[in-house]
This record gives structure tokens, C-alpha cells and sequence, in this order.
């Protein structure tokens, strides 16, 4: 007994290391790109990715609100400060603009105003012109701003430079209070930052929120304030939180309850152990199959995976309470084998339509599930009689008083048809399961923190991440000259009230030839000096006064073209490069769109400069096609995996009528959980239907086991408790699945949960076992 | 000091002339002041241009219709401004504490004719304000005059309202 029991903690030794190294040696990932398919074009390929994991991607958008302005304005400047010198960000901005605000630019800005501005025109220079500019210089130098007017007014009377800070600053509404970013209303302090670390790096954006929120709690500023953090990678790090906490309380919950549930129905602990072999195979060569195959484990597929217990544990359990008395378990395996063996693989053919799925995440799951069931089976058939005589688990001698009276329901099998009649008719009537086409619903981040984003975004005047433009070009001067072309059509837009507004590179960073242009506006020493003279005509301004201004000109007049090299503060180094990059020996500009109101109409403007090298991109539409796409695509698998299962089972069974037995409650019990769902107000996503798939896997293994062919009334007695054995373990785990917040993980169980009740239920009323003639024997 | 820190509110018109390097003649303005102890300043200009500057504790906003302008800035964000506004109104409050934290401080004259001449302290302040001089009579301001490193002045004279 000893020496057996040893043999039994060997094999439960050797299981539990195979999945450490199963786990140890995947790669589990858990940002929801990986889960989702990728673009169908090229180009749609390049932006989704851009969007994704690029620079919008590393955007994190601030607020503070609850206390006083001036306190608010405080917190702003200490938070951006601090967040600058954490050395965790390309750049902070909350407004402020001031040199050391700006890292230097300021200066920078200054210097180059003449190539950079747009206010740098031949008509500018022009006698006339420079007449009403000194006119509103000496109005300046009259008022109470006179400091500030003396600062450029002298040295740039024409206000490029005033004109660049502004373009930098941004057209946006933000309001600026106490030097800092506002929202309209005055309640909240804006900032803005990007992370050096990439969007989807949660570990890395873990370290920045937690940074964040330090920052905020040195510079409190009151027990009232708050602190508002959004963006894609603070979403995606709370998806990945979300999942992960998820994953952990259902893996541990359902495999506690489960072993309860073992223990108290076989009275033995060793039960547990002689289970947990055929499941932690199942699970070992699940995720090594997944890993080998995909290269990483999904976070999804791992906690769904975790809930495959509740579909593979139904073979040993099957097996356990199927056993005669008297029977050895290598008798009792051999004798169920063939139905066991038919159920396993309609099972596995049912899940097949997922696997052939082109959305990677699916495509996992339904990898994962296969490879489950079919090594839950094997094991119970080759593994589990051994370690069940080893541990000297006895059959299952008393069944449930109430399994007898249960089998009064099959006189009546229409009164169930009624419901089920029911539920098609209310699905006609409705016109068919409502659909969900909204991947944004999928995210564990609930819709309130997705409506502030969107708010926060707005007032800051953050470009969405929506929608984008992209510019192709050879090189970077091939996109800046494209983009400035383009540029008075997003003018339009804009005034058009179509857009907000966009940030696009050429109005940081022009193109050498607009540059050169700007040079040449420029006029010489003399004749710039002759100029003032006479515009300043009836005015008070001495001779030398303009020296600054003539002496800055003639140095523009000999300057190169700024370059992005050129650019060093790190505030405006990282804007241009998120609007202008070079990917794969290609360079892109990225038109930046802020609230776009009629993505028609920008889609119109794109597409009437007829250009192949600029593309319009809605992320959202694109991935609804996507998700549309792939949705039919399962469908069709769907019906022919269907297909596939009932000429496996017509072959198997070799009798119309019991495959009818065993398929009819199954559509069934799949027209009763849509009712169910539709009723319950759930739009249906494509993780909806792999449930189905599931669920179907799951509850062919009752119609083939209730219709066997049964000797007695105590194997049809053993028949059932282990059906309703087995039905219980998957509601154990799925129903805890149900739960959960990560949507997917949730409707996945809600879904199989509904489905296997009422597959159990319609299964059994409209089963017929068959009597076994007496010669037949096994 | 101590006569004027008993003055609670005091209205006045004043005229203001700026003489710059770069100008050849000066530049003219005039306008109100109304002040309201003890933190609270308004110089209303009335021409050329009109112009309102409210400082009400750390706050100063400026408005010019012409322009369309209205800011608001901090003051203690803005330390060469807020210098300039403590000038004259810790002056007005009686204020000397506040007022050395910003500049030293020199007094002369009579209670009937006195000049307060002030040096600012901070270095940055100082690249653009040599010093501060304020003649007043009892608890009224009659003139402020300020000069700039480059040579630039501001005289402002002051008659004080009645009520």
C-alpha cells in the first residue's frame, strides 16, 4: 500500500513539474495586441501597430482637480518638475513655456525665428508692413506690459518669434492660469507627458504610474485633490492588472472548489491526487503546445486554460463513477473507451473551427483546448486505471436518492421542447442574437475611466487616437513639403469645424525649401534699416533703435536650415518625432487629429488629393471591419466544424436516430443559452461563440453517454451521477469565470455555464438508452 | 510708514511718462488708481489706449479691450513683476516688511515731503530695474519714478482724488 501510494505522489511529482516547466518556460503576455488581429492592409498593418505600441501609445494625459486654482497651478508646476527629472519621460509639458520650462527651446525658438516662422514673408518686410508693426509696438511700450513688449519688441517687431512659441504652445483652447494648463472651467490642471518606455511595456509603465502618483502625493495640493491619469498605456497596464488578478483568484478558486467537490463525492483524498495527474498533463501540454506554436502564451488563453480543468476533469470522472463495483478501473476504462474515445474527438473537431481562426487570440484558445481534451483523454485512458489502483480508490457505491426519481422527467421529454420552442421563436422575433461590434468593450477598463480619457483629451487638446493621417515619403524633406502641401486642407477641416485642430510636423519643423524661401524673404542690412526709417516715419523711435532686429536678420540671412538634429530640448525633440519617423527605410509623417467630429469628411479631403502616399486611417472602423471579418469567418467554422461532428458521430454511432438523441439537445441547449443571453440584454462577441464552441465540446459527452447502451438500472443510476458529476465540475469553473471583470473571461463563462444547464437537462429527457441484448458483453 | 497703513481705500488720476533710450520723445499715459487695503491695486489707463491691471493678492490680471486681451498671471510665479507691484503697494499698505524683502530701503525728507528710494535685491530684478523713487506727501503718494538699467525712466505723477 505504502509502496503503491509512493508510485502515486511519483506520477503527481512528475506532473506537477512538467507544468512549472510548462509555465516557466512560456512566455505569458497580457496587452490585448497580441490577442487581436492585425490590420487587413499594409498600411492599415503599419498604423494599427503605429497606434498601438507607437508614440500615441506612451501618451499620458494629467489632470488635478479638487482645490483651489492657485493651488492646482502649484501642484502642476511641482508634479511637472519632478516628473522631468524622474529621467522616465521624452517630455512633460503643463504649459509652461518659459526657457526652463521649454528645457532650453525657448532660446532655441529664438534664434531660428526667422526660418521657422510663418510670419517670415516678403510682404512682412515691406515698409508698409513694418509701419503698423512699430505703431503696436509703441502702443505696447505705453501700456503696463511695457517690460514684457521692450523684451522681443525691439529685437523682432514683426512677431515671428511670438508666432513659432504660439505654434508650439498650440492652438488648442487650453487655458492658461498661473502660467500653467487649465480646463475650461477653471477646477483642473492639465499636463501632458510621454513615456520613454514603449505603451505596451507594462512593466515598464507600471514604474511610471506608481511615479506619477508619488509625484502627486509630495506636492498635495489639499485633502480634497484628485488625481486623473489616462491614456493607452495606463489602460493597457490596468487590462494587464486586471487579467492577471483575475486569472490568479480563478485559477486558485476553481481549482479549490473543485477539489472540494472531488473530495466530497469520493471520499478519498487521494482522489484528488489521482485527478490532478490527468488535468495538470492536459494543462503542461496545453501551454508548451501554445508556447511552441505561437511563440508566447496569451494571459487570456492561460486563465481560460485554467477552466479547461472543468472540461477535462469530465473523463476521469466519468471513469470513476462509471466503475462497477467489483470492476477494476483498467475493466471500466476499456469498457467506456469507445464512447469516451467518440466524445473526445467530436470534441476536439468542434474546437477545431477556432484553432483555423486567423485571430491569433482565438486561434490560442482553440490550440489550447484541443490539445486539453485530447491529452486529458489519453491520460485517462492509459494513465489514470494504474494510479487509481495504486491508490486504492474503490467505485462509487451510493448515488444521490434524487437521480432515481430524475429519470421520471423522460416520460414527458416535450414539456422541455417548450421552453426550447420558445427560445427559437423569441430568437426569430429579435431577429437574431444582438452582436458586438465595439472591441473597446472587451477592455477590462470600464467605460467611465474611457469617458475621461476621451474628456481629459479634449480639453487638452491631445490628438486622438482614433483617427491619423500618414504621410509616405523618401525622406524627411519628401514628407515635410508633402505635409505643408497638405497642410491648408486640415485648415479647412478645422474652420470647417470637421476637426478641432492637428498637430502636423511641417509646422514645427518646415522643409529646407520653405526655409530657404523664408531666407530669401529676408532683406539686407541696408535696405531693411532704409525700410524702418521709413516707417517709423511720425514716430518716436531713434535710429539705432532697431539695431537688435537688423543685426538678428542679417545673421537668419546666413543661417542653414534647421534640421531635426538641430532641435535638442527634449520637449520638442520628442514632438517632432512623434509626428515625423523614419520605419523601415521609409519615412512617415503622422497627422495628429484632435475630436474629430465628421471623420467623413476628413476621409473625403484624403481622398480627393487622390495621393498614394497619403492615407486615411479610423482605428476604430478599421478594427470593427476586422472583428466583422473574423466574426463571419468563425461562423462558417462554426458550421462546418458542426458538420464535421455529426458525420463523426453518424459514423460512430451508426444509427440516425441516436445521433439525433445525442446532436438535438446540443443545438438545443445553443438556441436556449442565445435566448438566455439575448434576454439578459449581452451583445454577442466572438468570444461568445467560442463558448458555444465550448459548451458544445462539452455537453456532446452527455447525449453520447445518456444514450449508451446500458445493462442495468445501476449502470444507468451510475450513468447519470457522473454526467451530473461532470456537469458540476464545469459549472464549478466556468461559473466562476462569470465573475470575473476582464468581458472576456466573463462572458466566456457566463456563456458555458447557461449552456451545459441546459444541455444537461435537455440531454437527459431526450435520451433513450438503449437495452443491452445480453449476449453482447464487455 | 506708520500714516499710511491707516489708510483703508484711496482713489487717484495719475500721468505717467516713459522716457526710453530707443525713443526720441516720451511716451505718454494717463489714467486712475484706486487702492483698497490692504492687497488690492487697479490702475485704469484711460489714454491713449485703454488698459485695466487689477492686482488682488497673488493674482494680477490684465485687460486690453483694443487687443482682446485678458491674463491673469501669479504673482509669485513672476518675481520681477511682483516686485514692481510691491513697490507701490506695500508702500500704500505701510508695508516696510514686505517691502525689504524685495528692496533696501532708503527714507528722506519731511513727513510733508518725503522720498523713499528703493534698490531691488534680487539679481534678476535687477537686470531690468536699477531702483524705485516715491515722493509723497503725508499718507498721499504724489509721484513715482522708476529707472532702468539702460537708462529707461517712468515718471509717474499722482493727484490724489477727493473721497
Amino acid at each position: 500500500m505504502r509502496r503503491r501510494l509512493l508510485a502515486v505522489f511519483a506520477a503527481l511529482g512528475i506532473v506537477a513539474a512538467a507544468v512549472i516547466a510548462a509555465f516557466a518556460a512560456a512566455d505569458i503576455r497580457t496587452d490585448m495586441t497580441a490577442f487581436l488581429p492585425p490590420g487587413e492592409t499594409a498600411a492599415a498593418q503599419f498604423l494599427f501597430r503605429e497606434l498601438q505600441s507607437g508614440t500615441a501609445a506612451t501618451i499620458i494625459l494629467i489632470g488635478i482637480e479638487g482645490a483651489e486654482p492657485e493651488a492646482l497651478a502649484r501642484a502642476s508646476a511641482g508634479m511637472a518638475g519632478e516628473l522631468r527629472s524622474s529621467g522616465l519621460f521624452a517630455f512633460v509639458n503643463n504649459g509652461d513655456f518659459s526657457t526652463e520650462g521649454s528645457g532650453g527651446g525657448q532660446d532655441f525658438l529664438f534664434r531660428n525665428r526667422y526660418l521657422l516662422s510663418t510670419a517670415t514673408t516678403p510682404d512682412a518686410f515691406t515698409a508698409d508692413a513694418l509701419r503698423a508693426d512699430l505703431r503696436k509696438l509703441l502702443d505696447g511700450l505705453t501700456s503696463s506690459a511695457a517690460p514684457l513688449v521692450k523684451r522681443f519688441g525691439f529685437a523682432d517687431p514683426v512677431g515671428a518669434f511670438l508666432q513659432v512659441v504660439q505654434t508650439w504652445i498650440g492652438s488648442s483652447h487650453v487655458e492658461q492660469r498661473f502660467g500653467v494648463w487649465f480646463a475650461p472651467e477653471g477646477g483642473r490642471a492639465l499636463l501632458i507627458a510621454r513615456t520613454k518606455a514603449g505603451g505596451l511595456d507594462i512593466a515598464a509603465q507600471e514604474t511610471v504610474t506608481a511615479a506619477i502618483r508619488a509625484a502627486f502625493e509630495h506636492v498635495h495640493p489639499g485633502p480634497g485633490a484628485r488625481l486623473l491619469v489616462s491614456g493607452p498605456a495606463v489602460f493597457a497596464t490596468e487590462a494587464a492588472r486586471a487579467i492577471r488578478a483575475d486569472t490568479h483568484l480563478i485559477s486558485i478558486a476553481s481549482a479549490l472548489l473543485l477539489a472540494a467537490f472531488l473530495l466530497w463525492q469520493y471520499r478519498s483524498v487521494f482522489v484528488v491526487a489521482v485527478l490532478a495527474v490527468p488535468l495538470g498533463l492536459s494543462i503542461a501540454a496545453a501551454v508548451a503546445v501554445v508556447q511552441f506554436a505561437f511563440g508566447f502564451v496569451h494571459g487570456i488563453t492561460f486563465g481560460f486554460g485554467m477552466t479547461m480543468l472543468g472540461v477535462t476533469v469530465d473523463y476521469p470522472i466519468l471513469l470513476l463513477t462509471l466503475r462497477r463495483p467489483g470492476e477494476t478501473s483498467g475493466e471500466a476504462v476499456v469498457r467506456i473507451w469507445p464512447t469516451m474515445v467518440l466524445a473526445a474527438a467530436s470534441a476536439a473537431l468542434g474546437l477545431t473551427g477556432m484553432l483555423l481562426s486567423s485571430f491569433p487570440g482565438l486561434s490560442q484558445l482553440g490550440l489550447f483546448s484541443v490539445t486539453g481534451v485530447l491529452v486529458a483523454a489519453a491520460a485517462t485512458r492509459w494513465v489514470l486505471p494504474a494510479l487509481i489502483a495504486a491508490a486504492g480508490v474503490g467505485p462509487v457505491e451510493r448515488h444521490p436518492s434524487w437521480l432515481k426519481r430524475a429519470a421520471a422527467a423522460r416520460r414527458h421529454p416535450a414539456v422541455f421542447a417548450i421552453p426550447v420552442a420558445l427560445a427559437a421563436l423569441l430568437l426569430l422575433w429579435r431577429g437574431g442574437p444582438a452582436w458586438e461590434s465595439d472591441l473597446a468593450n472587451l477592455s477590462p477598463v470600464p467605460q467611465e475611466k474611457r469617458d475621461l480619457d476621451a474628456e481629459l483629451r479634449r480639453q487638452i487638446g491631445a490628438p486622438d487616437v482614433r483617427h491619423l493621417i500618414a504621410i509616405r515619403g523618401d525622406d524627411a524633406e519628401a514628407v515635410l513639403r508633402r505635409a505643408e502641401a497638405f497642410d491648408p486642407v486640415l485648415r479647412r477641416l478645422t474652420e470647417q469645424g470637421a476637426i478641432a485642430g492637428a498637430e502636423i510636423a511641417s509646422r514645427f519643423l518646415p522643409s529646407a525649401r520653405t526655409q530657404l524661401a523664408r531666407r530669401a524673404a529676408l532683406p539686407a542690412p541696408d535696405e531693411l534699416r532704409e525700410r524702418l526709417r521709413t516707417a517709423g516715419e511720425g514716430m518716436p523711435f531713434r535710429n539705432n533703435a532697431f539695431d537688435p532686429f537688423v543685426a538678428d536678420v542679417d545673421a537668419a540671412r546666413g543661417m542653414a536650415p534647421v534640421t531635426r538634429d538641430d532641435v535638442k530640448a527634449p520637449i520638442m525633440a520628442a514632438r517632432i518625432d512623434s509626428l515625423l519617423f523614419e520605419r523601415g527605410g521609409g519615412w512617415y509623417g503622422l497627422v495628429a487629429l484632435v475630436d474629430v467630429k465628421d471623420p467623413d469628411a476628413v476621409a473625403r479631403a484624403v481622398a480627393a488629393e487622390n495621393d498614394p502616399a497619403l492615407t486615411y486611417i479610423d482605428v476604430k472602423a478599421e478594427t470593427d471591419r476586422i472583428v466583422a471579418a473574423s466574426t463571419r469567418e468563425i461562423w462558417r467554422w462554426l458550421a462546418g466544424g458542426a458538420l464535421a461532428v455529426v458525420v463523426l458521430l453518424a459514423v460512430g454511432l451508426r444509427d440516425s436516430r441516436r445521433v439525433l438523441r445525442v446532436a438535438g439537445p446540443v443545438a438545443g441547449a445553443l438556441v436556449a443559452t442565445l435566448a438566455i443571453l439575448s434576454l439578459a440584454g449581452a451583445r454577442l462577441t466572438l468570444f461568445h461563440l467560442v463558448s458555444l464552441l465550448l459548451m458544445v465540446g462539452v455537453s456532446i459527452d452527455y447525449g453520447l453517454f445518456f444514450n449508451r447502451q446500458e445493462s442495468s438500472a445501476a449502470d444507468a443510476q451510475r450513468t447519470l451521477h457522473s454526467i451530473v458529476n461532470c456537469n458540476v465540475a464545469t459549472l464549478l469553473t466556468f461559473g466562476l469565470l462569470a465573475l470575473c471583470r476582464t468581458p472576456i473571461l466573463r462572458s466566456i463563462g457566463m456563456t458555458v455555464a447557461t449552456g451545459v444547464l441546459c444541455a444537461i437537462v435537455l440531454a437527459f429527457v431526450f435520451a433513450r438508452p438503449r437495452p443491452r441484448s445480453t449476449a453482447a458483453g464487455q | 510708514m506708520g500714516t499710511l497703513s491707516a489708510v483703508k481705500e484711496s482713489r487717484a488720476s495719475f500721468r505717467e511718462e516713459k522716457s526710453l533710450a530707443a525713443l526720441a520723445t516720451p511716451l505718454v499715459s494717463e489714467g486712475t488708481l484706486l487702492y483698497a487695503a490692504p492687497a488690492h491695486l487697479e490702475k485704469h489707463t484711460t489714454a491713449p489706449t485703454q488698459e485695466d491691471l487689477v492686482v488682488d493678492g497673488d493674482q494680477l490680471t490684465i485687460r486690453k479691450p483694443s487687443e482682446n486681451l485678458n491674463r491673469t498671471l501669479r504673482l509669485e510665479q513672476q518675481p520681477q513683476i511682483r516686485a514692481l507691484v510691491e513697490s507701490i503697494r506695500s508702500t500704500l499698505a505701510g508695508d516696510l516688511r514686505t517691502l525689504r524683502r524685495y528692496y533696501s530701503v532708503g527714507l528722506d525728507g519731511s513727513p510733508e515731503h518725503w522720498r523713499l528710494t528703493l534698490v531691488p535685491l534680487d539679481s534678476g530684478t535687477r537686470e531690468f530695474l536699477k531702483l524705485v523713487r516715491i515722493d509723497g506727501s503725508g499718507h498721499d503718494l504724489v509721484g513715482v519714478e522708476t529707472v532702468e538699467p539702460n537708462g529707461d525712466t517712468s515718471h509717474m505723477t499722482i493727484r490724489p482724488s477727493p473721497g
